[in-house]
């Protein structure tokens, strides 16, 4: 399946890119995409425990799976206001 | 009116938009971007938002703090992009019947922002810039935003450039 990876702040800046389609395996949680992410980008692994997620634009915990064309969004610490 | 925008924010319209005949009160928090922060002197900052899901989580404040309270009407508007120091970030105004209703949500809508809204803002400062709250930084939870902010404390941890 596949997924459409947002990244946003420092994240989207250390990778140089905004998003990014990737392939998972069926039935796939957010931390086994979190663990491939980390794999395929180096630039990302430091960070990866520190970063939350979004699913369809909801904060989602590492145990939730995902599905085919979800948008996943890293959400680094936010600094908003 | 819940909104994200990249140009400067009106507090007139936000007022506007919560003025109705059954409030008694309307409390409005601005923040607005500091000088300097850390003992660096800041130049500007660069906020940055995820814009759909930003949206949606002042909605969820919105309905949090109506389900909390008694309220008239509640605005949120949110700046991105690059904003000059002294100019307003962010805008939050809500109307009650009473004003403890109104000044309760009020705070309540900017503490919980803070801590949730996909928004992020990168300092420029003489001789560099760094990401608020970035990676390095987050075990310290809650480090705080880079601007003047009467509802929080500052803090002193210190962030660094990476």
């Amino acid at each position: 399946m596949r997924v459409r990876v947002l990244y946003f702040g420092i994240v989207r800046e250390r990778l140089g890119i905004r998003q990014e389609t990737l392939e998972l395996p069926e039935g796939a949680s957010v931390g086994a995409m979190l663990d491939a992410l980390a794999g395929l980008r180096p630039a990302f692994a430091s960070g990866v425990r520190s970063v939350r997620v979004a699913r369809n634009e909801e904060y989602v915990d590492s145990g939730t799976t995902l599905f085919d064309n979800d948008e996943v969004a890293i959400i680094p610490p936010v600094s908003g206001g | 009116m819940l909104r994200i925008v990249d140009s400067r924010i009106s507090l007139d319209q936000l007022v506007a938009h919560v003025s109705v005949p059954d409030a008694g009160a309307i409390a409005t928090f601005l923040g607005t971007t500091r000088a300097s922060n850390r003992g660096r002197r800041v130049v500007d900052l660069e906020y940055e938002a995820y814009e759909t899901m930003a949206v949606a989580e002042f909605e969820k404040i919105a309905a949090e703090a109506r389900s909390r309270w008694a309220l008239c009407e509640l605005a949120i508007v949110h700046r991105i992009g690059t904003v000059p120091i002294g100019e307003t970030s962010v805008a939050i105004a809500v109307s009650a019947p009473h004003r403890a209703e109104a000044i309760e949500a009020c705070r309540f809508a900017i503490d919980r922002l803070k801590h949730v809204a996909p928004i992020w803002k990168k300092e420029r400062f003489e001789g560099g810039e760094v990401w608020i709250g970035s990676l390095a930084d987050c075990d310290h939870a809650h480090a705080p935003g880079a601007h003047e902010d009467s509802l929080e404390a500052r803090s002193t941890s210190p962030t660094r450039s990476q």
